[in-house]
């Protein structure tokens, strides 16, 4: 599969006739997973950090941003950095904390030690090498790059790749909306990490797919907000469709309006003030924008945040049948307890492994991973809207922009589209 | 309160009863060893002391909560349970921590393994429940799974009651 990788093979961008499928050869060839770990999530940005994570100087978290373990640590000179988790001697894993705060770090094998910035600070008995070993070129590495937007940090393994300002196109509105929220910071609080058996891509196809909401969650928006007294009672659309859009890159948004869930029953009078305060700060078209939330943002390539939770998500590939989840809550700092238990009560209600929504999310995945083995080579229709001059948000743009930068990324002889923009849309 | 070996062998049945009834999915009898006040959760893997006000927790059910789940397992729509997985709930290590004069705190070890599809999946960690008694019975007043694991895999739902 090394040579002559031809996406077009595999995927159908029929835009006259308003077709778009895709092989499931896609969600179960191990060579074309292998195809993806190498040019997709070593040439995208990847979601690693927010920088509320950081407090203080010497704070770090640990963990595997596109599958390579980091130290992402906020040095003695305020900077946060993305350190691969390697001794650069024989690779032990460095820091075998979740998080903390660290002057340095030590690794265990033969003492070599770490400072918070990242440099070989000591080594037992360092006259034993020759002049060729130099302490000073010997530190942990950096990734390639690091870069962030209204404190979303993200990294990218490919030195040469686009600015991560470029890269973001037109999430960055979505991105200030969903910042602004928080009138006081961001208050980043973890979640639990999972595996679903599926492909990664079917995760995010999931993430942003409104047309399922009816049916899949059904137990949520009927069972169980019935169950608190208010079920759905009208279109989710309200009567007047919300649109997707994609923003270019293979990023797309969702502006789904989801209010049918226990955080909006029972804070309507916090959500009020908090809406009056936003208009004295900054104009009332700007906190109504604010306020009605940004929906589901997707970025490519693999995380999502959605506004009505709070909550941010990446999936990582395991395997071409394992996807790992990882997700953290993004609360307004200024929250007082109880406005602030009522937004985590809201994300235990919908998502998480024990919620009423997410389990049936991932039993569809898994079902689907399962139902790819009645034809591998048949196709997965994903048409829904591309005809229409605004597609809405229960129609399939969002994968469809996915999908299409995915061809970019992947296609052999295409390296040169990693560093050049795309629409990624319908009418592109 | 002293702690007698009777009541440790109550104490023991019960438990052991809780989990005959998880397996056999009959949710509404469990439901029934709940107080009114009664309270489920689950914590968050990130933070195993974490409580409804500060973390992402799993699980954070009052009984109106954790009645609508009971219920939605029974229904027809929570399809991550439907048609009802196998489970075993192996309850072990019970220890009664604490006698007061309305109330037990009692400890206990869980494995709890989930069979669906072709996969035999398992959970582990401890239960810390406070119970009381009424009527001359005890009662589950609050109950809380604590899971061991740091990521939950390869299988990442927890559609059923742990």
């Amino acid at each position: 599969m090394d040579n002559g990788f031809r996406p077009e093979t595999f995927v159908v961008d029929d835009r006259e006739r308003g077709v778009f499928k895709v092989s499931r050869r896609l969600f179960t060839d191990p060579s074309i997973f292998e195809i993806e770990r190498e040019r997709i999530f070593k040439h995208c940005w990847l979601y690693a950090c927010h920088e509320s994570e950081f407090q203080n100087n010497g704070d770090f978290v640990t963990r595997k941003v596109g599958g390579r373990p980091l130290i992402l640590v906020r040095g003695q000179d305020g900077v946060i950095r993305g350190l691969f988790n390697a001794c650069r001697h024989r690779a032990n894993i460095v820091c075998r904390e979740e998080s903390g705060n660290a002057n340095g770090f030590r690794c265990f094998y033969h003492a070599w030690v770490y400072s918070n910035t990242g440099e070989l600070s000591a080594l037992p008995d360092s006259k034993s090498y020759s002049d060729a070993f130099n302490p000073k070129e010997m530190g942990l590495r950096n990734v390639p790059r690091m870069e962030s937007y209204r404190g979303f940090y993200f990294v990218n393994y490919d030195a040469d790749a686009m600015p991560l300002d470029q890269y973001l196109a037109n999430t960055k509105e979505y991105i200030d909306l969903l910042t602004d929220y928080c009138e006081k910071g961001v208050l980043v609080i973890p979640g639990t990490s999972y595996t679903v058996r599926a492909n990664w891509k079917l995760y995010y196809e999931n993430g942003g797919d409104a047309y399922h909401l009816m049916s899949a969650h059904r137990r949520y928006l009927f069972d169980f907000m019935g169950d608190l007294g208010a079920p759905l009672s009208r279109p989710l659309d309200r009567g007047e469709p919300m649109p997707t859009l994609s923003l270019g890159n293979g990023h797309s948004v969702i502006m789904l309006r989801f209010d049918t869930n226990p955080f909006s029953l029972a804070a309507r009078d916090e959500l009020e003030a908090k809406r009056a305060r936003l208009e004295a700060r900054c104009g009332v078209e700007r906190a109504n924008r604010i306020m009605d939330g940004v929906g589901l943002v997707n970025f490519f390539p693999n995380s999502i945040f959605v506004d009505q939770l709070r909550t941010f998500r990446t999936a990582s590939p395991i395997a071409v049948d394992l996807v790992e989840v990882n997700q953290w809550g993004m609360m307004p700092r200024e929250d007082n307890d109880e406005i602030r238990r009522k937004r985590l009560s809201n994300y235990a209600s919908f998502l998480g492994p024990a919620g009423f929504a997410t389990p049936d999310d991932n039993e569809a995945l898994e079902s689907c991973q399962r139902g790819f083995a009645a034809d591998p080579d048949e196709w997965t229709y994903l048409s829904r809207g591309m005809k229409r001059e605004q597609a809405r948000t229960t129609d399939e743009l969002h994968v469809r922009a996915f999908w299409r930068r995915w061809g970019e990324m992947v296609g052999d002889g295409r390296e040169h589209m990693r560093y050049e923009q795309s629409d990624c849309g319908d009418h592109a | 309160m002293e702690i007698t070996p009777a009541m440790q062998l109550e104490v023991e049945r019960f438990l052991y009863n809780e989990a005959h009834l998880l397996d056999t999915w009959q949710l509404e009898q469990w439901l029934d060893l709940y107080t009114e006040d009664g309270v489920y959760q689950i914590p968050s893997t990130s933070n195993p002391d974490g409580e409804p006000e500060n973390s992402l927790m799993l699980v954070a059910d009052d009984m109106t909560w954790l009645r609508s789940r009971v219920k939605q397992l029974l229904g027809r729509s929570a399809f991550a349970e439907l048609p009802h997985s196998r489970t075993r709930h192996l309850v072990t290590n019970v220890e009664i921590l604490e006698v007061g004069d309305t109330n037990i705190k009692v400890a206990a070890n869980f494995l709890d393994v989930h069979v669906q599809h072709e996969n035999v999946d398992t959970f582990t960690g401890c239960y810390r429940y406070e119970l009381v008694r009424s009527d001359g019975k005890l009662k589950i007043r609050s109950r809380r799974a604590v899971l061991d694991m740091h990521s939950l895999r390869p299988s990442g739902k927890l559609g059923f009651i742990v």
